[in-house]
């Protein structure tokens, strides 16, 4: 068993020092700021776990980072670089919107909204796919473009044809009732809705998805290795946009989610940038589902907690974001065994491109000799 | 039985001092004394002594695993000794680092090329020799020709991207980097140092025979101006074509060394595997190649008569070209019956790779205008799950790029085949406990070191890449047909006598076995029939044909005599 125990070891102890190196600087960054740390750190841990309403308000904001953090890890196992989850986010909300706002409300809409969150989340990704598959283009930048698009896409959309019909702020309308997700546990400050349970569970099939089924091993076959799946007889090009589109999905669910849960409204800017941070989610937990469930509940906990730390102490909430960096920082320099797969991949299909080159030019040399 | 004796060994074991070893004077220019070095429990060196001079050509001859490699890491620098002592030019070195070695005259080749594919030769040069920032380009092209001129490497046009040029100009440019980094001046201007050693791993394992012969010549020269070559090899032809002297390191110690012409080429085998009689029996490589007809006596399994089996592989006019606009395959047909071995000889780049694309049903996805028909147990291929479906085994010549899937671990590698998959898992569910348990029986029985089914696959050595993929191609249930290209590269002779083995004992329990090999030696031995690919045209090689005449067609020169 111990070569079990050391592997765990391996996986967990990165993740472990990271979150530790991320504290003492968050209790730094406020000492800087001219606050008490001890103080700071105090306010960060207690908003984020200190109450029922402080502990609902963390699993409240883990919800999209877990969706997100999903589709990351799925894409990431499967040899797709999916740096896109923000825009697949940001598409997922808007075709929720549009199926909450413009269409007469019925009983079970929400299903439907989610539905469609997924669906645009997906074909968000299905392009980027596309452009892989046929045109060997690189993913890492396509998907950031979409990213873009999809963010001055959201910007026309709540300034454009799904404006509130007042026109006074570029949102969209409050979505009816039946569009809404489910709340529950009321006595928590009515927070907790349908979507964190979702979440959890997705979070949990994708992984079982991929580590259990035949269907996993293919999608990352066919990410990984193109041709070793092609001779394994399996459909790689479909594997592949299959594997795109669902880490799509799972990031347009997210947006659906969060607009149906939380916000019940599009807005400008309605991503804080979850599908960046879901990045850093999926790889601080080891592309891996319990890995990946504890570093969302991680950075859902910073998140609420430095919002009751610029109350309570004083420090500005955008510390917050520093710890986050600072954390994937202290992943990357010890070294965690998922950013280092994640980056020999990256390498490794460049050299493959390359002796794909190499060999034709050898295949050509004896003819035009 | 005793074959480890040298020739003229009258009872001496083969590492005693003669007059002309270099051990006796004191001109050894490499001297490695006793040299350990542990792997964590493994130890890789054991107490190892090598010792070569200027001038020389020697050849470091083991199996896989044997050490060859480390050693020559610890004489480069890349890895320090845990014990022993290396003397380098009459002073005893410690290398604190690869670039120290280089600094006193090491120059390595490492087996696989490491040139920039979309830079020059005269940029991959400068670039070997520390070239940071910007260089004149009409500079470094001439900097590159003087080193060129110098040490008498031929690589042409100093101008040409590597992406152009053929497979042994990329070697020489290799070499020549090699080469330039034991100069060290950027600029390549007014350099005096010069290379003492060059060491060369596996530097023919991607050459083609004219290739080799250029290679050989150019490493006689190096010699014959005083530079000591080392080249790490387990090709036994080519030690007795080039070498000087010979040593066999086995289990991390020298086991035996001297002039080559010392050794029975029987002996060598032996001394490398440790001596089972069968091996060295199927040591083909040492029996001159112009006379040794196809089916000589000596043959192990004479070939058999044309079979009266039904076909299972056929093929019907094969077209298509490649991506640069070539033709790779121009009207091949094909048929292997049940039980038999048909080999395709060919030197490689002539369509062999296009040919079992073709077989496994993916030619349409990397050939343009594909033609043909395969079919494979009467089902007609259109696509690889068809191939797979029809109980087709497939081991390619690539594994890295086209077998395996590097980042995935062992076991899961083993599933990477549609019907094995469907097999392990009908429902979609993969039973983990089965899964890895029968990947330990299959790691074992395949030999692949270490056999932890949880280590991916790219962590694995060569030979024991090759290994994982034979376990899932050759392990399975009575495969109707196989077609293997290059079965037997990177193994040991072991474990080549124990692929070719399991390849007779499927076409004995009726698969139709097709090899596709640029080994003539291994196309004699197993096969039934042989044919020749030759700028994508199959060309029979009746059985009475001579291993030179079939040599002649490989090389494209007229037909058979």
């Amino acid at each position: 068993m111990t070569p079990a125990v050391a592997r765990a070891a391996a996986r967990v102890g990165p993740a472990v020092l990271a979150v530790a190196t991320a504290l003492s600087l968050a209790a730094a960054l406020a000492a800087i700021a001219g606050s008490d740390p001890a103080t700071a750190v105090r306010a960060l841990v207690l908003g984020s776990l200190g109450s029922t309403a402080n502990v609902a308000d963390t699993l409240v904001r883990s919800a999209p980072l877990l969706l997100c953090g999903a589709a990351v890890m799925l894409a990431f196992r499967s040899g797709i670089f999916n740096i896109g989850a923000d825009g697949q986010f940001l598409a997922g909300a808007l075709a929720a919107t549009a199926v909450a706002t413009r269409i007469r409300p019925f009983p079970g809409q929400f299903a439907c909204v989610l539905i469609a969150g997924a669906l645009a989340g997906g074909a968000w990704a299905i392009v980027p796919a596309a452009f892989r598959i046929r045109r060997d283009v690189s993913e890492v930048i396509t998907t950031i473009l979409l990213n873009f698009v999809a963010l001055y896409l959201v910007s026309w959309a709540v300034t454009g044809p799904l404006q509130e019909s007042s026109r006074a702020y570029p949102q969209s309308a409050a979505i009816p009732e039946t569009a809404r997700l489910a709340r529950f546990l009321h006595g928590t400050g009515d927070r907790l809705h349908a979507g964190i349970p979702l979440a959890f569970g997705l979070a949990a099939a994708t992984g079982g998805l991929l580590s259990f089924t035949t269907f996993g091993l293919r999608l990352r076959a066919a990410g990984l290795n193109a041709p070793a799946a092609r001779l394994a007889g399996f459909p790689v090009r479909r594997d592949l946009a299959v594997a795109f589109a669902l880490s799509g999905a799972l990031a347009g669910l997210a947006g659906a989610v969060e607009l149906a849960g939380v916000t019940h409204r599009l807005f400008d800017r309605f991503s804080p940038g979850y599908g960046y941070t879901a990045i850093a989610v999926a790889l601080l937990g080891n592309l891996r589902t319990p890995g990946t469930i504890a570093a969302a509940l991680f950075f859902a906990a910073l998140g609420a907690g430095a919002s009751a730390m610029e109350r309570s102490a004083g420090v500005s909430a955008v510390i917050a974001v520093a710890v986050q960096g600072a954390t994937l920082l202290a992943v990357a320099a010890t070294g965690a065994p998922a950013l280092a797969r994640v980056v020999q991949r990256a390498r490794g299909r460049g050299e493959a491109a390359a002796s794909e080159t190499e060999a034709a030019a050898a295949a050509g040399a004896p003819r035009g000799a | 039985m005793t074959p480890a004796h040298p020739r003229e060994g009258d009872g001496r074991a083969a590492g005693d001092r003669g007059p002309d070893d270099p051990a006796s004077g004191a001109e050894a220019l490499l001297d490695v004394r006793a040299v350990v070095k542990r792997f964590g429990a493994v130890r890789a060196l054991d107490g190892v002594d090598f010792r070569t001079r200027a001038g020389e050509i020697h050849a470091l001859l083991g199996e896989n695993g044997a050490g060859k490699s480390t050693l020559m890491n610890v004489v480069s620098g890349l890895y320090a000794p845990d014990a022993g002592a290396i003397r380098f030019g009459g002073r005893t070195v410690r290398w604190r680092s690869p670039e120290e070695a280089r600094s006193a005259g090491i120059a390595m080749v490492h087996q696989h090329f490491m040139l920039v594919p979309s830079f020059t030769i005269a940029e991959n040069v400068a670039l070997a020799r520390g070239a940071l920032g910007w260089l004149p380009r009409a500079r470094t092209e001439e900097a590159t020709r003087a080193l060129a001129a110098r040490y008498r490497v031929d690589v042409g046009d100093p101008a040409r991207r590597i992406d152009d040029i053929s497979v042994g100009d990329r070697q020489r440019v290799e070499i020549l980097k090699a080469l330039a980094a034991v100069d060290g001046d950027p600029t390549g201007a007014g350099s005096t140092a010069a290379a003492r050693l060059l060491v060369l791993d596996e530097p023919t394992a991607v050459l083609t025979p004219d290739e080799v012969a250029v290679l050989f010549e150019l490493l006689r020269d190096l010699a014959a101006h005083g530079t000591a070559v080392v080249i790490v090899t387990h090709k036994l032809a080519e030690v007795l074509a080039l070498a000087d002297r010979v040593t066999i390191l086995r289990g991390g110690r020298a086991i035996a060394s001297g002039p080559a012409a010392r050794f029975e080429p029987a002996a060598l085998a032996a001394l490398m595997v440790g001596a089972p009689a069968e091996v060295v029996a199927r040591a083909p490589e040492v029996v001159p190649a112009e006379v040794r007809p196809a089916a000589s006596s000596a043959d192990p399994r004479p070939r058999r008569a044309p079979t009266t089996a039904p076909p299972v592989i056929v093929a019907e006019r094969l077209c298509g070209h490649d991506r640069a606009g070539a033709i790779a395959l121009d009207g091949v047909s094909l048929t292997v019956a049940a039980g038999e071995i048909v080999a395709v000889a060919g030197v490689e780049g002539n369509g062999q790779w296009e040919l079992v694309a073709a077989l496994a049903g993916f030619a349409r996805d990397c050939l343009r205008g594909f033609s043909g028909r395969v079919a494979i147990a009467g089902r007609s291929i259109a696509s690889a799950a068809d191939a797979r479906d029809a109980g087709l085994a497939i081991v390619p010549a690539d594994r890295t790029t086209d077998g395996l899937v590097a980042e995935l671990p062992a076991w899961e590698n083993l599933l990477l085949a549609r019907d094995r998959l469907r097999a392990m898992a009908p429902r979609g569910v993969v039973p983990r406990a089965r899964a890895l348990s029968e990947a330990r029986s299959a790691l074992a029985a395949y030999e692949v070191q270490p056999p932890d089914p949880l280590l991916p696959a790219g962590l694995l050595s060569g030979g024991n890449q090759q290994r994982l993929v034979l376990a899932r191609e050759l392990g399975r249930q009575r495969p109707a047909a196989i077609v293997a290209a290059n079965p037997s590269r990177g193994l040991d002779l072991a474990a080549t006598a124990a692929v070719r083995r399991r390849l007779r004992e499927h076409a004995r329990a009726g698969a139709a076995v097709l090899v596709l090999s640029t080994d003539l030696d291994e196309v004699e031995e197993i096969a039934d029939r042989i044919v020749v690919l030759y700028r994508g045209r199959l060309i029979d090689a009746p059985s009475s044909t001579t291993r030179a005449a079939i040599g002649r067609l490989m090389a494209g020169s007229g037909v058979a005599a």
